[in-house]
């Protein structure tokens, strides 16, 4: 079986969706952390627990 | 700051159990920033081998009391490595980065996501950058990260380079 190449303009508008599509699902991915954090109790003790550690340690900063 | 300290100080990360892919952390100032890697294996349709490790990565403030746009805080790059670094632990991941240059503000995150990774990344990652430019003249940047020892290396950059090729700025 041959496979056709797609034609250059086709193969950049190809291309082209891939990387509006990649940029529209980060944009939602940025939306939904936001989202997320306001609404899910899970994330919010996690971000609760972090804050006791570092209010514990009195610095949020380590060594890596 | 001595780039040794640097490399050395950064802020302490927590890992959300029930979604491994993401990490949260807070700095000095009481911002809270969450990382996630979200699949985008699609990204490599002609490739389905590769598709399973493929992960865009999205850096966001989920809290900032500040009430201001966050601060230039160097801490925050060491501590955004040291999640790259957790992160690619399983050796075969990628991690894809895009930007819409189409603002200021796009060029600078662009600019400076790819400095600070040239900067903290050692030797250990590769990353492969490109540009394409669509029929409104808007610029996107991409760029795909990998391990070095990635055993899927080669495969990875011709995929990517052939999502490219001939469509660059």
């Amino acid at each position: 079986m041959t496979t056709e190449e797609p034609k250059k303009n086709e193969r950049h508008e190809r291309a082209i969706a891939i990387i509006r599509r990649l940029l529209a699902d980060k944009k939602a991915a940025e939306q939904e952390a936001i989202e997320d954090y306001k609404n899910n109790p899970a994330k919010q003790a996690l971000v609760a627990e972090l804050r006791r550690k570092n209010e514990e340690r009195g610095t949020p900063i380590v060594r890596l | 700051m001595k780039k040794e300290e640097r490399l050395l100080s950064g802020y302490r990360i927590d890992n959300d159990l029930n979604e491994p892919n993401v990490f949260v952390f807070e700095t000095i100032n009481s911002i809270v920033y969450e990382v996630k890697f979200k699949p985008t294996g699609y990204i490599f349709a002609n490739d389905p081998d590769l598709q399973p490790f493929v992960f865009e990565i999205s850096i966001v403030v989920i809290e900032n009391p500040t009430g201001r746009r966050p601060p230039g805080d160097s801490l925050v790059p060491p501590t955004i490595a040291r999640i790259f670094g957790n992160f690619f632990e399983q050796h075969e991941r990628v991690v894809v980065y895009v930007c819409d240059t189409s603002d200021q503000r796009g060029l600078v995150r662009q600019r400076k996501f790819t400095n600070w990774f040239s900067y903290y990344s050692g030797s250990n990652y590769f990353q492969f950058s490109d540009s394409l430019i669509d029929d409104m003249g808007t610029v996107y940047s991409i760029s795909l990260i990998i391990r070095l020892d990635n055993p899927y290396r080669r495969r990875l950059l011709l995929a990517f380079d052939d999502l490219l090729t001939d469509y660059r700025k």
